[in-house]
């Protein structure tokens, strides 16, 4: 054997020992118990047309200007979500007027006649929270489907890609004036907000210190039925659902007068019956 | 335990722990001649003692402290938020007093010193499941039986000796009805270990946690934890 190749081997065997002594095993541990395992949950989402500093008075006795239903598959970690509009008429009168007599309590009682679902919880803005909540969460990035310009709202989009957050966000979600289809396109805008707020924050995968943020945020934005505790668990599971697993359904129907005012005979279809038979996220394609 | 809301000195490492110096400089290929038998004669010396000495502790001058040492962790609050509605419904939100807000941060850190001694330097509990149920929430322990938990030190290693050194932690306080509700908390451990087979180095846990009260007390609900070991081969997974 030559030196040189002496000299090889034994720089081969040092640097095994060396390496071997400096070796390190590294491990990792995720833990993101997100809410309860199985069933589907409900909760209706309300924005109400009363609360300072735009409009003084109590937002739990306003006219209900958002209503959707959001309905999550908790162990496929799938959604739903259902636009109805203000106008439609449920439980003998325009649905929105049920949050200004009887609070959101009324509300959901009537809507669970009307679809025939259990609401689990409420969550309620104004148009100040909805204006903060688009703005701390960084934005929601929708689509304008045809020109929106309109001073009653503040709305000024040309048709395309729009990002929107505070003041353009709220304008964009109360705009009915400019769209050819006025309140159920308008009722379809707010849907795509929520889906739009929902993409941003999923796609973030929060990690402990975003989850907190997020919690925080909703909490200083919105007011809900929901216990605190059970808070951080919702963050969780609504961050773990992937905005592909998530459906949109905008209410359409008919339009009549009810008196002097105008209205929306809603026509759900089997949108609620899917539900109720946990049929929750989009539709099988074909290929699934 | 040693949980603190004070900073205190970091303690003094053994002199044995310092890392030995690199040869370089101009004389480098006379100086790998010198070296190469010493780091053989070396390696044959500590072989033997080990053969020798029948798996019992090397001499103490190389060894860490058995398991007198514990964890010092001190804790900074980096910030604190409400999360009651901010005005939004025309009522102000009720502001949590800094004692309600450090009480709480202390607590916090209490329970995170206890668990890192429980984990890694306790020669009863290291490594092994029995720190969890005093780190984790009811949740966060059922949904933990199903899940890998080595980087919270549940880890197949035998060892002969850890020192652990100081460790900061910070934390984010979010409040409700003037008290502490949630806690984004985030630290860097370490410390010196030895394994039972004399692979030395750097046990470092870096977590992300977020304590919510729970049972009495506060608990990590959420954990984003990495441990590094020195790997100690056979009894490693």
């Amino acid at each position: 054997m030559s030196h040189r190749t002496r000299r090889t081997g034994v720089g081969v065997v040092l640097a095994m020992l060396l390496l071997g002594a400096l070796a390190v095993s590294t491990y990792r541990t995720v833990l993101r118990p997100a809410y309860a395992d199985d069933g589907i949950l409900v909760v209706l989402v309300v924005g109400s047309d009363v609360g300072p500093p735009y409009r003084p008075g109590d937002p739990l006795r306003g006219r209900a200007d958002a209503i959707h239903l959001v309905a999550v598959d908790i162990g496929a970690r799938r959604a739903t979500v259902v636009d109805i509009p203000r106008d439609s008429v449920i439980g003998g009168t325009k649905v929105n007027a049920h949050l200004a007599t009887g609070g959101p309590d009324a509300l959901v009682s009537q809507l669970e006649s009307f679809t025939g679902l259990t609401i689990d919880h409420w969550v309620l803005t104004t148009f100040r929270g909805f204006e903060r909540l688009t703005a701390e969460l960084g934005g929601a990035d929708v689509v304008a489907d045809e020109p929106m310009h309109d001073d009653s709202s503040g709305s000024d989009f040309e048709p395309g890609p729009v990002h929107v957050e505070g003041a353009t966000a709220l304008a964009f979600a109360r705009d009915r004036h400019s769209l050819s289809d006025g309140d159920f396109g308008r009722t379809r805008h707010q849907g795509d907000l929520l889906l739009a707020l929902h993409r941003r924050v999923a796609a973030q995968r929060p990690g402990p210190g975003e989850l907190v943020d997020l919690v925080a945020t909703v909490g200083r934005t919105t007011v809900s039925d929901v216990p605190r505790r059970d808070l951080l668990p919702l963050a969780l599971l609504a961050t773990d659902i992937g905005p592909g697993a998530v459906h949109h359904v905008p209410l359409t129907g008919r339009t009549a007068t009810l008196g002097s005012a105008s209205v929306v005979y809603v026509e759900p279809g089997d949108t609620f019956v899917h539900i109720a038979d946990g049929q929750v996220g989009p539709p099988a394609t074909s290929s699934d | 335990m040693a949980g603190s809301t004070r900073e205190r000195p970091e303690r003094s490492r053994p002199a044995s722990w310092d890392a030995a110096p690199v040869a370089a400089g101009s004389h480098r290929r006379r100086r790998r001649w010198i070296l190469v038998p010493a780091l053989l004669v070396v390696l044959a010396l500590g072989a033997a003692v080990l053969l020798l000495s029948d798996g019992t502790l090397p001499s103490p001058a190389s060894a860490p402290p058995a398991s007198a040492a514990t964890f010092d962790v001190t804790v900074r609050v980096t910030d604190v938020a409400p999360m009651d509605d901010d005005g939004v419904f025309g009522r102000q939100p009720p502001v949590a007093d800094d004692g309600v807000v450090d009480a709480a941060a202390g607590d916090i850190a209490a329970v995170v010193a206890g668990y890192l001694d429980a984990a890694f330097v306790s020669p009863e509990t290291r490594f092994s499941d029995h720190p969890l149920p005093a780190l984790l929430s009811r949740r966060a322990l059922a949904f933990s039986r199903g899940a890998d938990r080595a980087g919270l030190g549940v880890v197949d290693v035998a060892v002969r000796g850890v020192d652990p050194q100081p460790v900061r932690l910070t934390a984010r306080m979010v409040t409700s009805g003037g008290e502490v509700v949630l806690a984004a908390v985030r630290y860097d451990a370490r410390a010196r270990l030895v394994t039972a087979d004399g692979a030395s180095g750097l046990l470092h846990q870096r977590a992300r946690m977020v304590f919510v009260p729970d049972d009495g007390g506060w608990r990590a609900d959420v954990v984003e934890a990495d441990l590094t070991l020195p790997t100690t081969g056979e009894g490693d997974r």
